[in-house]
């Protein structure tokens, strides 16, 4: 199984990979903002992405959006500090599967990540 | 006790700390398994040279926060969340980034304003989109880990979406009892 990782702050980053290789998945690809992510999305297929909401160069729903556009349907886990439900209905409208809110402990960032997985007929 | 709430910013005091207080702790415990006790105090924003990020803030009220960390106190809490004993000045940089947008969210929704928005990180004023502020909260934060400083700079239009967040947040307070402004 192949995992993207987006988010623009490293800390966050391998703080995910982290989780994600609980999880059993090894080939992992990061990006640090939106532009990145939507590159990394068109050289490849994954089978989880996980996705930050506020990052520069197309925040988390535009890329979510695009990649949907594009015919993704890997699950994807959004990250957001905000809470409110506009800006939750607005992710989920764009195609995110999870959200997950900030702050969280590792253990439930496993287990949402492993209930979406789960969700999609896919373990890690 | 929740003082009432009037016609202008200052009177708007005391939820917004207790939201950016009650932001920082959630956030320490959950994220660095650390509490958190926060003091008012007349600090500057950060220190000569202290690792600090600055996080434009907007929805019901407009401002930013910035969050300094001592180099030291950064780097063990830096270790705390990814496991590397040692941090370079750049990673403590990233990490204040990602706490003082954590935070700054978590104030917002707490708050309940219409259309909350939070910038990316950056470390001087001239990397974010600043809002100008009338009013400011300065806190001295006590951590497992060491202690660190927190500002907040913002100004508090006086409108409908605030005060309906404002009444959501007293009508909890009355049924869970009150924010408290100092968490141990």
């Amino acid at each position: 199984m192949k995992a993207l990782i987006a988010d623009d702050s490293a800390t966050m980053r391998r703080m995910v990979r982290s989780v994600v290789q609980q999880l059993g998945i090894h080939e992992i690809a990061e990006a640090s903002d939106g532009a990145e992510a939507l590159c990394a999305a068109g050289r490849s297929d994954y089978d989880l992405v996980i996705v930050d909401r506020e990052m520069p160069r197309h925040d988390g729903v535009g890329v979510t959006a695009r990649m949907r556009a594009a015919g993704c349907t890997a699950p994807i886990v959004m990250l957001s500090a905000l809470d409110d439900a506009p800006t939750t209905r607005s992710a989920m409208d764009a195609g995110v599967d999870t959200y997950v809110t900030k702050p969280f402990s590792l253990d439930v960032l496993y287990q949402r990540i492993r209930e979406t997985l789960g969700a999609h007929g896919a373990s890690g | 006790m929740v003082p009432p709430l009037g016609k202008h910013g200052d009177d708007m005091q005391p939820q917004v700390r207790g939201a950016l207080i009650e932001a920082a702790r959630v956030t320490l415990r959950r994220m660095l398994v650390s509490d958190l006790v926060a003091t008012p105090a007349d600090l500057a924003a950060h220190a000569p040279n202290e690792p600090h990020a600055i996080v434009r803030l907007s929805g019901g009220i407009d401002g930013h926060l910035t969050v300094s960390i001592p180099e030291a106190t950064g780097s063990r809490m830096h270790a705390m969340l990814t496991g590397r004993p040692r941090a370079a000045r750049e990673d403590v940089l990233d990490l204040i980034g990602e706490l003082a947008s954590t935070i700054a969210g978590r104030a917002l929704t707490t708050l309940q304003v219409a259309h909350p928005s939070i910038g990316t990180p950056g470390s001087r004023e001239s990397d974010v989109c600043m809002a100008a502020g009338t009013e400011h909260i300065r806190l001295r934060c006590h951590s497992d880990f060491g202690e660190f400083r927190m500002e907040l700079e913002y100004a508090a239009p006086f409108d409908d979406t605030l005060q309906i967040g404002m009444r959501r947040i007293r009508a909890r307070e009355s049924a869970d009892g009150p924010v408290r402004e100092v968490a141990v």
